[in-house]
């Protein structure tokens, strides 16, 4: 057999804009349901650390070596994006970081590119967007926010579904378009584009079928995703499968991933799927991508070992939101709303050479335990507080380490891009104790005590640096254990 | 009014000193650090030891928690001084007094500059500036994303 995916980790923002919120500012019908809101101090980048943190969460063994990061919206140009997603997870520096910049297409390439190199060692393929549209448009209405990452692996490893097939059209013609630094695509006439996709999906579907050696109905779960529904809603009716084996989407709670769409409808073929039946997702952009997938026995292994890690499936994120986002706060944290800025300076953009010295803490948020007395530092210390024993420390990654509020300020008069300003104490299971800004929680339900895990997330951006750091954020699944934490 | 010798009521008992360079591994925290270590390895004496402390520095930091903090020095006297390019010799010379007055039996005079972590060659006058981690303590000045985020990550905010 080949190689395959061994995990895979979704992040959907806690923030929801509900449409009617829309056309209630701007007046006249703005559509049902909801989207899915990155918050202000997230983006492509940091949305894919969470994501890449979820799929190794109930994951053994080696990690990644090879890490290709996929958006259309990257908060860098000429700097790799996929080095600040290597530092959070604190990969080997042996391993490679990749951005494949662009389109929803280079999702595919991604997928592929991953794969192809798992034969040898473990890879990770991050998929992340940031969709925003002008006010009131339908690119801003039915779009999302969101990120996926899927660990391939190869022969040996335990792979939940095998890389069967890849079968793929191209075209250049014009469908949608986006000039650099632009909020909104423009779109040419739907009626057109159908006409171009659906042959392109038609040719990949055969092709595919053809060179895996089955036949449409043999497909057990098929997703069809692309930015261009009246086309994606053909091709799904033209494939011959069974009407059972097509997968819904999360259009009306989440709107369309765009460039992480493909992989949010992966995890739900896997979240769904029986052992050996035969998985399809169709991609629909600028041409069109089928990538066949035999699932295994270790599947059911797989989820329950995420189901104890405590991660939700697809549908379960999809369906249960955090907070609803005013539309006029949305409009803001999109730059499209420009607002009074406080009357502070600046911030200053992060050093250099400082933040390269600091990455294992910056990044990869380690603490230091001193050997001689146990007393663990947050920020981590040469000198111990306690014993002021020098350089004796243990370095120990706290990131994936979750804690308890011990106390808290609630701000309303510190300016924040989501007023009031959550500033917390928290004490760390195993011990440790940082003060720290919340972000996604509601003031109202913060308490001493509140459970809550760190998030990767970005300060300020100044002078074009953009200044990526941990916050705590709430956390609602219920822990067995509840160490003191703190030093005692 | 006279000015009195001190001769013969104070000593040097160690002294450390780091590489000087450009030093991209080490930032202000661990050039004192790595000083202060081998200064008191070299005396026999522990930090408790020490009963007041004179920093000089003239842009690497100010007051005297830019030495207490890396140290971890609590509860203990420390004086920062600058006086230009003899920002040195005056933590020195104010160490010595202290020490020669009798007012402390050990005192540390230390010096530091981290000239390359501002961002430009040369003297700049210019603090060296760090990781971007203080910003997210809750007792900091709030540190929003202004200009806000742009989906583009062009950093410029879109006007029509």
């Amino acid at each position: 057999m080949t190689a395959g995916i061994v995990s895979w980790g979704v992040y959907l923002p806690y923030w929801r804009l509900q449409r009617s919120a829309i056309g209630a500012s701007l007046g006249g019908p703005s559509g049902r349901g909801s989207r899915s809101v990155a918050s202000y101090d997230e983006d492509t980048t940091t949305m894919g650390v969470e994501a890449s943190r979820r799929a190794l969460r109930a994951l053994d063994g080696p990690l990644p070596e090879d890490l290709f990061f996929s958006t259309p919206a990257p908060a860098y140009l000429d700097k790799t994006n996929a080095t600040a997603i290597h530092g959070a997870l604190e990969l080997p520096d042996w391993a490679g970081a990749y951005d494949m910049v662009g389109s929803v297409r280079s999702s595919v390439g991604t997928l592929r590119a991953a794969s192809a190199v798992a034969v040898d060692h473990r890879s990770v393929a991050v998929l992340s967007d940031l969709r925003t549209g002008l006010a009131g448009g339908p690119e801003e209405r039915d779009s999302g926010d969101g990120a996926v990452a899927l660990v391939f692996g190869g022969p040996g490893d335990a792979v939940v579904a095998h890389w069967v097939a890849h079968a793929g059209t191209t075209t250049e013609f014009l469908d949608r378009w986006r000039t650099p630094g632009e909020p909104d695509s423009k779109v040419w006439e739907e009626r057109f584009g159908q006409e171009v996709y659906v042959p392109l999906a038609t040719q990949a579907w055969a092709d595919a079928l053809k060179s895996a050696g089955v036949v449409a109905t043999d497909v057990g779960h098929v997703a069809v995703v692309g930015l261009h529904t009246r086309a994606v809603a053909a091709v799904r009716s033209s494939l011959g499968v069974r009407p059972e084996a097509l997968a819904a989407d999360r259009a009306a709670t989440v709107g369309n991933l765009g460039a992480a769409e493909a992989g949010a409808a992966l995890a739900d073929l896997l979240e769904r799927a029986e052992p050996g039946s035969l998985l399809a997702l169709v991609v629909v952009a600028d041409g069109a991508d089928v990538v066949l997938l035999r699932a295994t026995d270790a599947l059911p292994f797989a989820r329950e070992s995420r189901r104890v890690a405590g991660l939700a499936d697809v549908a379960g994120l999809a369906a249960s939101g955090g907070g609803d986002v005013p539309y006029t706060r949305f409009l803001t944290w999109r730059g499209e709303l420009l607002r009074e800025p406080p009357r502070r300076p600046d911030p200053e953009r992060p050093g250099a050479p400082a933040t390269w010295r600091s990455t294992p803490w910056k990044s990869g948020f380690e603490a230091s335990d001193c050997r001689a007395c146990g007393f663990r530092h947050l920020p981590p210390a040469r000198v111990c507080l306690r014993c002021r024993t020098i350089d004796e420390m243990d370095r120990v990654r706290l990131a994936d380490v979750g804690g308890r509020v011990a106390t808290f300020t609630i701000d309303r008069l510190a300016f924040s891009m989501s007023p009031p300003l959550i500033g917390a104490v928290v004490d760390f299971d195993g011990g440790g104790r940082y003060r720290c800004e919340m972000t996604d929680a509601d003031p109202d339900a913060v308490a001493t005590g509140t459970r809550v895990e760190m998030s990767f997330r970005r300060l300020n951006t100044a002078k074009g640096v953009h200044n990526y750091f941990w916050k705590a954020r709430p956390i609602h699944a219920p822990h067995v254990a509840d160490d003191e934490g703190g030093n005692a | 009014m006279s000015s009195n010798g001190i001769r013969d009521r104070v000593a040097i008992v160690g002294m450390g000193c780091t590489p000087f360079g450009e030093r991209w591994d080490k930032g202000v925290d661990d050039l004192l650090i790595d000083a202060a270590k081998d200064a008191i390895a070299s005396a026999g004496v522990t930090l408790d030891d020490i009963d007041a402390f004179w920093l000089g520095t003239m842009t690497s930091g100010t007051s005297g928690i830019t030495l207490a903090k890396p140290l971890k020095i609590d509860y203990k006297p420390v004086t920062r001084v600058e006086n230009f390019c003899a920002t040195g010799s005056e933590a020195f010379r104010n160490a010595c007094y202290a020490v020669a007055s009798g007012a402390y039996d050990l005192a540390m005079a230390i010096g530091v500059e981290k000239l390359k972590d501002t961002g430009y060659s040369g003297l700049t006058g210019i603090r060296p500036v760090g990781d971007g981690t203080d910003a997210a303590l809750s007792s900091q000045p709030p540190s929003p994303s202004w200009p806000p985020p742009t989906p583009s990550g062009t950093g410029s905010i879109p006007r029509r």
